[in-house]
């Protein structure tokens, strides 16, 4: 899949908002995987092109962020903060919970194709553990209980 | 100069100038700070943190003084953290201490952290024995690990990262020096770290390959097994070999090699440092082409055409043959009716000998070194020194580079004017009739019409004259024939210039600017003119463009050639040419031909010899015999077909080589030829610069060396050659050629001409304006190109390269070759006036419609079938098979 | 309770919207500034206010600013650190989300200090609703004049950027901060040079933590003195204290500095959760080695957490109770630097995946005599000689817990496991050790 040229025109106006037009690779990844829902290397190709990088480089940044994915995910992407105010608070128990519920491990994917289960580390909302971000959402103070509500609703919709 | 820096290390006072690094200053003094992640030819990282040590600076009170304790002596303030003496600075007044308890316990945590999860196999790893990490270890490192083998990280292993460059994962300190040698030096940035922490791994872009013509310098710089070479793995651990220091012969540059020999094979080449020519680096064809050497099919004894077929006899044999064979010739039909072609890889020794046995012993100038390289046609071009330092590319501020694709063809050159460009902010100016890879470093880019170059050239001199960009004054007072160029400029206006060249007048006035604002400006010229016919008229036409930026305080802009071989600037000095004697000295200063024939024992002949092209041209008729002196005519001769013809035309073919070539199976008397490692001797690079070769294998057995081949052919000729070894050829070069005066044969390696730098002291008479000429049969331009790995004697016979060599190809613009339904791989007819070959297509957009380009001799086809002597422009016609 | 500053209106719903921010006074700090106050007199507000950085070290704001070069001609900028990784902090998160405009203007007002015109909000990739706010707050500003060209006709352009992270807590390193931001892999740089003269795009460049920044607007409007008035002398101002863990009422609690660390947790996070004993506090993010209960009556400023034995770091107090058990949450804590380890320097790469081995191996109940030792020369392999401070904050938790819990060590190894695993089922949120074998080709 190719970028889009609507991706490709937001990705050149960042670059010109910055002093160096390499501040917008980072936003450009992101624009990239919001379309295409992970960065596969033709999509790194591409990006590397308009900042008229290697796309050895691209893959060097692009990996060392966690929320950049080079493998695609499921349609949501669930990811349970286990650190340890999490963990203090539940984090374990609900874990344990989705696991069971959606029969898949963490790193794994549902056999649908709709959820991919994954840990995290703080993300920053301890004051409302444990909490569980889904795509961009978070979801806070969660029992296994709520979360059920929110899986049902996901699956639904 | 600034004032030095004095402070002390573990209690040695140490004086090192300000911005000398803590590592570098201990260096100096013998005391040892281990490093990994640090590299003198790279950035400063401080990540590996091996270096730590304890650094303290002078207190210094309200008032700025230094504040004294008890004994007077300067108070110290010693930091509260261990630093990395890779990234520090010395100060003065600074006090290092290198061995105490704090130092010694975080150098073993260090240590003990890369081992936990470093595979300790050394007993099969290429490094054993020269790697840092073992040598640290062994000297700073805990006695054992307190590490449960089970928890040991792992990675798939080993990875080929490309052909020639194998990566194991699990060895890797991750120091970066690999990257940042792409990065920083060789800018290509294919070599990177992904993901993080201690899942950090080296990589290339999934399913690229490590495509640099330089990986190999990672294997020298990585200080552990991780990077090793394909060529080299396994065949040899590092206490086994015997080093020589070498110099690469393939190309120009003469980059300095350590030649690593075991039981008689060579098993590697590695790069040797040598600041002013190639730094710490040299390009993986120069590294990696050596297994040719090793061949079994390399000749073993002499050759003598009996019946019709080679067959081996003793070196007296062949040498008598020869002797007699040319003797006979000569009988009948006059002395200049044999010739000799030495190879421009050949040693000065050889080269040297070579010419003398011509004139001296067979009494003709019939002697050239030039097979597609046509400069030094004109006598006139004797007297200029086509060549200055490269490592002073590096202060140049402007630098024009004219035909020449420096990454494919000298990158060692190319690496200092990346430096030039990158760190030194100096402009570059390329004028190229096709894109290259230097391109993305270019200020300004001219893609002219190839054919045109004279007209750019004037082109640039009009735009200084117009804009006033050159003292008038000067050039008139200074040199010689200022009116006659400028009035020739005059007629070349810039808008004809434009019309011929197809650039705008702007690109040439800004390029004239930028030259003629710089305090060095720098003119490089490459192969695309010096393997042109008409080579001469250029280089004159940009002798005078570097003349006409002169300037009273730092005269002309320096001029260099680019491109050729080994050792062409060699051959030239020598005089392997038909109108030059050895010393740069025309043929026609009668006082210092005599001179050099009463130092000879011989009267050298005064009739002007027959240069290459000629001496094929009349082959059969004025030319009966001819001596190759490891040159395979039929390859490498642009003109394939007369060559063929001048074979079939001689009487008396002699060929010395390394191999049976096509050309040697052609001969009538074969003589052996050794490589470079065999042979003690110097080279000349394109800085005039002299480097000697220590030989690093002894000869096979039958075989004779070339210097002793040549001096008993010599001698069997009657004349004076009875030399027991090349260092006293070396000798009587020093004692008869002002040029060698002076050389110290012990000292050699570093010497430079001190007569290089003769200046010019006049214009050259404007010349022809080039203006391609076009032809509706044949509608493109074929540029013919040295590719990185060209197909040759030696690279054909060294296995690791197979997957590397340049296929032959016909790289097309791709929409030129689209319109043509031409699909990148389809295979197309290419014909000239000269001939015809079917080759795959690439699609290539650095080349601009109208023009195809072919190297000239791919893995599979020899382009010298579509080339004539006659071509001064080379034209084809590309079509679609049936 | 006393003032608050940058929480005081976060209450409201509306308060993220400019004109309720307006009607409490907001942009008033910057009108005033630009009729009246030079570039200078900023700055030296906000050094006489004594205001020091919330992102951890306490730097002093104002001399931080004065560090930058006087030449006009030289760019600087201004970054706003809203990467937020610290684990328990989310202070700035909530600024950012309710209050986003007191964030701008304290940017706007900086940035007129130092003479940026351009500033970027460097914020953590997750937070997704904390960035449209900001864009929000920034879409308003620019409408009605407080950003963009000529400020309030004062002559004074800036532009305001936010720049979302993607996944790595060292990027709240200002450096690799910086990194990340210029589009390279956020790895820390080598210092000096130091970002003041340096920084992004190597310009003079003031990094600066969102609650620092959003304590200008107030400093500038009631002055140095006001706020000085509140906390302590040489730690004025408030504090947002994020307060996690097994409490009862967690969550953020403006406070003045020096706020005794009992009256935190007791009287404000309600004490322990279910009537359980306290038993251990990280009093300023898992960077800061651990506090116990003999540490309840010591006052949340600078000066005396750095006296007891810690520091105030972040400002995360993170609060556990007698069934946490230390050997796990170091665990826990230490597999989340391994995870977050760059990767750059020898003694943190591998550090940090060793301890997290041996530790593993200690909470499974497979621990060996001196393991204990190990772990401790391990930290001090570490401590200070790695490249950038996230080593030092590695080693906070082992430290930390072995140095108060060493019994609890010795309890793993000697009994072979969690004494957990009887009394609560033992459940380990995650036992991802690291990695072991990975792909690569
Ligand atoms: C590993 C590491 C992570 C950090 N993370 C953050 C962070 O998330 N937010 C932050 O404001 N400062 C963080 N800091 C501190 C910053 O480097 C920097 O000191 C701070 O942004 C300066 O702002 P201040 O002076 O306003 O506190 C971190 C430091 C380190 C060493
Ligand atoms: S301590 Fe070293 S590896 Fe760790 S985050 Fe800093 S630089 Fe990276
Ligand atoms: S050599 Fe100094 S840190 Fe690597």
């Amino acid at each position: 899949m190719m970028l889009s040229e609507r991706a490709r025109e937001e990705i050149i106006k960042t670059a010109e908002r910055f002093p160096e037009r390499r501040t917008a690779l980072l936003p450009a990844l992101r624009l990239a995987q919001d379309e295409q829902g992970y960065l596969s290397s033709q999509v790194l190709v591409e990006v590397a092109a308009i900042f008229e990088l290697t796309p050895a480089e691209v893959e060097a940044v692009a990996s060392f962020y966690t929320m950049l994915k080079r493998r695609p995910t499921g349609k949501h992407l669930i990811q349970v903060c286990t650190n340890l105010p999490c963990a203090l608070s539940g984090a374990g128990e609900l874990l344990d919970h989705l696991k069971a519920r959606l029969g898949i491990g963490v790193g794994e994917t549902t056999p649908d194709g709709l959820f991919t289960l994954e840990t995290v580390e703080c993300l920053g909302s301890c004051g409302t553990a444990p909490v569980v971000q889904i795509d961009e959402d978070y979801h806070e103070n969660l029992s296994a209980e709520a979360i059920e509500a929110v899986l049902a609703r996901l699956a639904g919709g | 100069m600034a004032a030095l820096v004095n402070l002390t290390i573990d209690d040695v006072p140490v004086s090192v100038p300000p911005g000398t690094l803590v590592t570098e200053a201990a260096r100096g003094v013998g005391i040892d700070i281990p490093i990994f992640c640090s590299h003198r030819k790279l950035s400063p990282l401080g990540a590996c943190r091996m270096c730590v040590v304890e650094v303290g600076t002078p207190q210094r009170g309200k008032d700025g003084q230094m504040e004294r304790d008890a004994r007077g002596q300067p108070a110290i303030a010693m930091m509260p953290k261990l630093q990395t003496a890779c990234t520090t600075e010395v100060s003065e007044g600074m006090v290092v201490l290198t061995q105490t308890p704090e130092v010694v316990k975080a150098r073993r945590g260090v240590l003990e952290f890369l081992l936990i999860n470093h595979p300790l196999d050394c007993p099969v790893c290429d490094k054993g024995g020269e790697c840092d990490l073992q040598d640290i270890t062994y000297k700073y490192g805990p006695g054992k690990s307190r590490f449960p083998l089970a928890d040991k990280r792992h990675f798939v292993k080993p990875v080929d990262l490309s052909p020639l460059i194998v990566l194991d994962r699990e060895r890797c300190i991750a120091c970066q020096r690999c990257t940042r040698f792409c990065s920083e030096i060789a800018g290509d940035n294919v070599l990177v770290f992904v993901e993080r922490g201690a899942l950090t791994y080296l990589d290339v872009f999934p399913g690229r390959t490590y495509d640099c013509k330089l990986s190999g310098n990672t294997v020298d710089i990585c200080p552990v097994g991780a990077l090793t070479s394909r060529a080299f793995r396994f065949r040899a651990r590092a206490w086994e070999v015997e080093r020589y220091n070498g110099i690469c012969p393939l190309c120009s540059c003469g980059c300095n090699t350590s030649v690593q020999v075991r039981s008689g094979q060579v098993v590697r080449l590695v790069a040797r440092e040598n600041e002013a020519v190639n730094e710490a680096w040299i390009c993986d064809k120069g590294r990696f082409t050596y297994d040719y050497i090793n061949s079994a099919e390399r000749l073993r004894s002499p050759l003598v055409r009996k019946g019709g077929v080679l067959t081996p006899v003793s070196w007296d044999e062949a040498l008598g043959a020869i002797a007699a064979g040319f003797r006979a010739l000569q009988a009948t039909n006059g002395p200049d009716s044999v010739g000799g072609i030495a190879s421009s890889r050949s040693t000065n020794e050889e080269l040297y000998l070579f010419q003398k046995v011509f004139r001296a012993g067979l009494g003709t100038n019939n002697v050239d070194h030039r097979l597609k390289e046509c400069w030094y046609e004109d006598d006139g071009l004797l007297g200029l020194p086509l060549s200055g330092p490269i490592q002073g590319l590096e202060k140049a501020d402007a630098i024009l580079v004219l035909g020449g694709d420096v990454a494919q063809e000298q990158p060692i050159v190319f690496l200092r004017l990346r430096k030039a460009v990158v760190r030194g902010g100096a402009r570059l100016l390329l004028a190229n009739p096709k894109g290259t890879e230097l391109d993305r470093l270019a200020h300004l880019w001219l893609g002219y019409r190839y054919g045109s170059e004279t007209a750019l050239i004037y082109g640039l001199v009009n735009a200084l004259v117009s804009e006033g960009l050159c003292s008038e004054e000067h050039l008139a007072d200074r040199f010689l024939g200022w009116e006659v160029v400028r009035s020739s400029v005059e007629e070349h206006t810039l808008e004809q210039v434009s019309r011929a060249t197809g650039l705008k007048p702007e690109a040439l006035g800004a390029t004239a600017r930028a030259l003629a604002g710089a305090a060095n400006p720098a003119i490089l010229f490459g192969n695309q003119i010096v393997q042109r016919s008409n080579a001469d008229v250029i280089i004159k036409a940009l002798a005078n463009l570097a003349l006409v930026l002169a300037r009273p305080e730092r005269g002309p802009a320096s001029l260099m050639a680019l491109g050729a071989n080994g050792n062409s600037q060699g051959a030239m000095y020598l005089g392997v040419l038909p109108t030059a004697l050895p010393g740069r000295r025309p043929l026609d200063d009668g006082e210092y031909r005599a001179r050099l024939g009463a130092d000879w024992g011989a009267a050298l002949p005064e009739q002007p010899g027959l240069g290459t092209r000629k001496m094929l041209s009349e082959a059969g008729s004025k030319v009966k015999g001819l001596y190759l002196f490891g040159v395979d005519l039929l390859s490498d001769y642009p003109d394939g077909a007369k060559a063929e013809r001048a074979l079939e035309a001689l009487d008396f073919l002699v060929v010395q080589d390394l191999f049976l070539t096509p050309t040697a199976a052609r001969a009538d008397v074969v003589l052996p030829g050794t490589s470079f490692v065999e042979k003690e001797g110097t080279y000349t690079n394109l800085e005039g610069r002299v480097q000697r070769n220590a030989r690093g294998l002894g000869l096979q057995e039958g075989i004779m060396a070339e210097w002793q081949a040549l001096s008993t052919l010599g001698s069997e000729l009657g004349g004076d050659f009875g030399y027991a070894s090349p260092g006293e050829i070396r000798e009587e070069m020093a004692l008869v050629l002002p040029w060698y005066r002076g050389l110290d044969f012990e000292a050699i390696g570093f010497f430079t001409s001190k007569e290089s730098g003769e200046n010019q002291r006049r214009f050259f008479p404007g010349e022809r304006f080039g203006v391609p000429v076009e032809d509706e049969g044949f509608p493109f331009i074929l540029l013919l190109g040295e590719p990185f790995y060209s197909t040759d004697t030696f690279s054909s016979r060294c296995p690791v390269l197979g997957p590397v060599l340049a296929r032959s190809r016909i790289e097309m613009n791709p929409r030129e070759a689209s319109a043509l339904g031409l699909m990148e791989g389809e295979v197309a007819r290419v014909s000239s006036s000269a001939g015809e070959l079917s080759l795959p297509v690439r699609h290539n957009s650095d080349c601009p419609p109208g023009t195809v380009y072919i190297p000239w001799r791919g893995s599979d086809a020899n382009a010298n079938r579509l080339f004539h002597d006659g071509m001064e422009v080379p034209r084809v016609k590309i079509s679609v098979l049936p | 309770m006393g003032e608050k500053i940058v929480l005081r209106y976060t209450d409201d719903p509306e308060q993220s919207d400019i004109a309720t921010y307006i009607r409490k006074g907001g942009y008033q700090a910057l009108a005033r500034a630009l009729k009246e106050l030079s570039p200078e007199a900023v700055v030296d507000l906000v050094k006489r206010s004594g205001l020091r950085g919330r992102g951890g070290a306490g730097f002093p704001t104002g001399l931080k600013w004065s560090f930058i070069p006087k030449d006009p001609a030289l760019p600087r900028y201004l970054c706003c650190n809203a990467d937020e990784g610290e684990p328990g902090t989310f202070k700035d998160r909530e600024i950012m989300e309710k209050d986003p405009h007191e964030l701008i203007e304290g940017i706007i007002l900086s940035s007129y200090a130092i003479g940026a015109h351009l500033a970027v909000i460097y914020i953590r990739g997750e937070f997704a609703y904390a960035a449209r706010q900001l864009e929000k707050a920034i879409r308003q500003a620019t409408a009605k004049g407080y950003l963009g060209r000529n400020i309030l006709g004062s002559g004074y352009d800036l532009d305001v950027a936010v720049y979302r992270g993607a996944g790595a807590y060292i990027c709240g390193e200002e450096t690799a901060l910086l990194e990340s931001l210029e589009g390279y892999r956020g790895q820390p740089r080598l210092k000096p040079p130091f970002p003041a003269t340096a920084g992004l795009y190597r310009k003079p460049t003031v990094i600066n933590n969102v609650e620092t920044l959003a304590n200008v607007p107030y400093i500038v409007l009631n002055g140095p003195e006001a706020f000085a008035a509140i906390g302590t002398s040489r730690s004025p101002g408030t504090k947002v204290f994020c307060l996690s863990g097994h409490v009862k009422r967690p969550g953020n609690y403006e406070l003045p500095m020096g706020t005794p660390l009992r009256e935190i947790i007791f009287e404000h996070g309600g004490g322990v959760r279910d009537g359980k004993q306290l038993k251990a506090i990280i009093p300023g993010g898992p960077s800061t080695p651990t506090f116990t209960a003999a540490h309840l009556d010591v006052n949340m400023d600078f000066e005396s957490v750095a006296a007891a034995g810690s520091m105030l770091g972040s400002g995360a107090v993170m609060v556990m109770d007698e069934t946490a058990c230390m050997v796990w949450a170091a665990l826990r804590l230490t597999e989340f630097f391994r995870h977050e380890s760059c990767g750059k320097c020898t003694p943190c790469r591998e550090g940090t995946y060793w301890m997290v081995r041996l530790l593993g191996r200690i909470e499974a109940g497979q621990g060996q005599d001196g393991d204990i030792e190990l772990l401790l020369d391990i930290c001090d392999n570490m401590a200070g000689k790695c490249f950038c401070p996230f080593g030092d904050a590695a080693i906070a938790p082992v430290q930390g817990t072995v140095k108060h819990f060493r019994e609890e060590y010795q309890g793993h190894i000697r009994r072979g496991g969690c004494w957990r695993h009887e009394t609560t089922g033992g459940r380990l949120p995650t036992t991802d050790q690291g990695p072991r074998v990975t792909p690569g080709a």
